[in-house]
């Protein structure tokens, strides 16, 4: 919307409009340790979209069944300011232990896994079949005319080679959404189980 | 096992609330919540409230935990007992009030089946609830009713709900008597940063106009926040400004206090927010009731934070110091090391701060004229606490002008005395809230200042005081409008009034009598005092409905899209009522 726009609505509206800083949005990695319990997901998302933030991806999973600990990562965009409200609110769920922002480490490693199915015969299905090898995708299942291969890495090459596939006779696709995690020294799961251990 | 008695998980539920002290409910029962009544039944410790309206038992809850300081329970069936009280929910949590809701559930293997008065009791309340629980199992009853309580009462408190399946009432096992409840991820209360807090004093101890802009979080931090303030802002010398939620934690009597901030704040409240060099904010939260134009708010201010919900800070205004931890703890810390450094009288350096302050005050923005017969509202307000003013009293609100009035011609001389709905603005709020005040203090002097749209939201409450006798006073401001809408219906929408009059009222007076209490009722100047005095003379609930000119504004008021230092005066011209705009009224 036109600035005059914006100001004459909140002439109106009887609320501030936040400025806009003109900061452009960035994409980020947030990877959650949680209590593993009922409804937390729920919340999490609920979190998201009662405060009009974003999720590009999601996934989460039990990581220590027997403490009852899961791990939820979600990739958002944002302002900075945007992002550090986020972890923010997160950090504030009862049932979240913490949140690490993947994206702001440089030794961090980022990957997705995929399974992409083709449907392709002869010539289209030999090409298809080169270009998953010069990605170290391999192939997991095949049939008479479609075959399913496995891909795990880092998200741009997956969508590099997902629209190389294409044209060949993409099927299917299925992505576990991001994990994300940073070679540091310091370990938050160790630190909760630290803290389990004291009380 | 020998030893121990084995109970229901109804029985078991009100052990653990005895536990934790609780000896008040407000409820509503039905076919989900029979068991839990039936433990009630041969329970001589609680005293059960029954309401007539679960959003009613919700907000009675808040009364009682914002008059007290307590913990405030509540007790509703599933399906509509439940999504009756999410008003009140939403309420708690918005003005971090600790509530905790018992909601009976549909047993565990119908759940999801559309049973008779099934509804996601968990997943309604998840977005209006600090933390919510669905029981599954008769052994976590004790647990979840302990785990709640601790949440709904420590960090910043807020409502939480724990939805009780019929079959788990009614399951039996043995009660562990458990001290201590421990939420491994929940870390409530943040060790606050000393250097900061001492980077926060050096910036108050060079300050040449600094202001004090302090919020509920004094009030729900405890008496010791209160009393703390009180030394700090007496020895740095400092002038001080409430939100509406924090009325009460500074005396509103004091002379260094400016009044209520915000749109209908005074004149020199929020002068001095503009012209501050040094902003110590305390519990409050930057509202946009608060701020008006957030590019404007506060320009030249270095901007201190002090919150303990670290979600607070930076969120609507970015600040120099930000410091998370409890405003008593904070306090006290400030204190000492302002103690310790010896810093010498600030009088002098503030004096040209206060001349200025003192210029602005001059301006009278809560002046009126009560020219005639006709009662102002503004003058009933005033003359309602000239009254009750060295009595024990305490104030609930309704939502609208009535509700802005009372927040600015009342002083509050202690905290816990104001209870309004603030963040959600709530009309039917102040009724009962008012029945939740009054049995947490039953020889006080309880008042709903109330309009005459939002009591008939929750009107039926009367009957509840009439039930249990209790004596509180529903003050009505009758000016026929939705007076706010129509204010702003008025400025800001070319005196266009589509909606806001109430063509037909109840008498007032009768319908008071219709419930058993007393009605009141006053429509000239000569008759307010006696009517007010007999409100206060009588000894059980009153409705009075004090009849005031019907266009009467809300003023001082920062207008849409403003700043602090454009606020509209009642002595600044506003437009003529247009003919067409009164047309359809
Ligand atoms: C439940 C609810 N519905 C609507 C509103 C919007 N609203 C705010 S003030 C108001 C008018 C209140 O009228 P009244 O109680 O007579 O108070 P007055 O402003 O006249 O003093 C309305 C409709 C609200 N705050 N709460
Ligand atoms: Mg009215």
């Amino acid at each position: 919307m036109e600035n005059q726009e914006l100001d004459a609505i909140e002439q109106i509206s009887h609320y501030p409009i936040p400025p806009d800083n003109g900061e452009a949005d960035t994409r980020h990695v947030l990877t959650m340790l949680a209590r593993d319990k009922t409804g937390t997901l729920a919340r999490v998302i609920g979190l998201f979209s009662a405060r009009n933030y974003n999720v590009d991806s999601l996934s989460a999973d039990n990581i220590d069944v027997e403490r009852g600990i899961s791990c939820i990562t979600i990739t958002t965009r944002g302002t900075n300011k945007v992002i550090e409200q986020i972890k923010r609110q997160l950090e504030r769920l009862i049932d979240i232990h913490c949140v690490i922002d993947v994206s702001n480490s440089k030794d961090r490693v980022i990957r997705e896994l995929a399974l992409i199915k083709i449907r392709a015969k002869g010539q289209a299905r030999l090409e298809a079949l080169t270009i998953a090898n010069s990605f170290r995708a391999h192939v997991v299942d095949g049939a008479d005319d479609t075959f399913i291969i496995e891909i795990s890495g880092a998200p741009r090459k997956i969508r590099t080679l997902i629209s190389l596939l294409k044209p060949l006779g993409l099927a299917g696709v299925v992505k576990t959404g991001t994990a994300g995690m940073i070679n540091s020294s310091y370990s938050p799961f160790e630190e909760i189980l630290k803290q389990e251990e004291k009380s | 096992m020998a030893n121990k008695k084995m109970l229901n998980g109804a029985e078991i539920l009100l052990q653990s609330l005895k536990d934790c002290g609780v000896d008040t409910i407000f409820g509503y029962p039905g076919g989900a919540v029979l068991p839990i009544y039936d433990a009630i039944y041969n329970d001589e410790h609680f005293k059960h409230i029954l309401v007539r309206h679960e959003q009613g038992a919700a907000h009675a809850a808040e009364g009682y935990a914002r008059s007290t300081g307590k913990l405030g329970v509540i007790l509703v069936t599933s399906g509509p007992g439940v999504t009756n009280a999410i008003t009140g929910l939403t309420d708690a949590l918005l003005d971090s009030v600790p509530v905790l809701c018992i909601s009976g559930q549909v047993p565990t293997a119908l759940i999801g089946t559309d049973a008779f008065q099934e509804a996601d009791a968990t997943g309604l309340t998840r977005s209006c609830t600090k933390h919510n629980y669905l029981v599954k199992d008769v052994n976590e009853v004790e647990e979840t009713v302990k785990q709640g309580i601790q949440i709904a009462t420590t960090g910043r408190p807020g409502p939480v709900l724990i939805d009780f399946p019929k079959d788990i009432q009614l399951a039996k096992t043995e009660y562990n008597d458990s001290k201590k409840s421990y939420i491994p991820s929940y870390h409530p209360k943040a060790k606050p940063d000393l250097d900061k807090i001492q980077q926060a004093i050096d910036l108050m101890e060079n300050a040449v106009k600094p202001v004090f802009y302090t919020g509920g979080g004094i009030i729900n931090s405890g008496a010791k926040a209160s009393k703390t303030l009180v030394e700090l802002v007496k020895a740095t010398g400092f002038p001080i400004t409430n939100t509406l939620l924090g009325l009460g934690a500074y005396p509103g009597e004091d002379e260094q206090f400016l009044g209520m901030l915000g749109m209908h704040g005074t004149y020199e409240a929020n002068m001095a927010m503009h012209g501050c060099d040094v902003l110590i904010n305390i519990g409050a939260r930057f509202d946009d009731r608060v701020t008006g134009r957030i590019e404007a708010f506060a320009p030249f201010a270095k901007k201190i934070h002090i919150d303990i919900d670290q979600t607070s800070i930076d969120k609507n205004i970015a600040v120099d110091i930000g410091i998370i931890g409890d405003a008593a703890e904070i306090l006290l810390e400030m204190k000492k090391i302002w103690d310790k450094k010896s810093i010498k009288s600030q009088d002098k350096k503030l004096k040209p701060w206060w001349d200025q302050i003192n210029t602005w005050r001059e301006k009278d923005s809560l002046g009126y004229i009560q020219d005639n017969e006709d009662i102002k509202p503004q003058y009933a307000i005033d003359r309602l606490y000239q009254k009750i003013k060295e009595k024990d009293f305490y104030i609930t609100t309704e939502v609208g002008q009535h509700q802005m009035w009372a927040a600015q011609y009342i002083k509050f001389p202690t905290p816990h005395r104001f209870m309004t709905s603030g963040g959600l603005g709530t009309m039917g709020y102040g009724l009962p809230a008012a029945v939740g005040v009054q049995v947490a203090h039953p020889d006080s002097l309880v008042i709903d200042v109330a309009g005459e749209a939002s009591i008939q939201m929750t009107m039926q409450e009367i009957s509840t005081a009439v039930q249990y006798n209790l004596p509180l006073k529903v003050f009505i401001i009758n000016n026929k409008w939705m007076g706010m809408v129509r204010q702003w219906q008025e400025l800001n929408h070319g005196c266009r009034y589509s909606e806001s009059y109430s063509d037909a009222l109840p008498d007032f007076v009768k319908l008071a009598e219709a419930y058993g209490a007393k009605g009141l009722r006053a429509e000239k100047l000569s008759e307010l005092d006696g009517v007010i005095d007999e409100m206060i003379a009588h000894k059980g609930p009153v409705i009075v409905d004090i009849l005031v000119t019907k266009q009467e504004n809300c003023f001082p008021m920062i207008p849409s899209g403003a700043a602090h230092n454009e606020m509209i005066l009642n002595e600044d011209p506003i437009p003529e009522t247009s003919e067409e705009g009164l047309a359809k009224v």
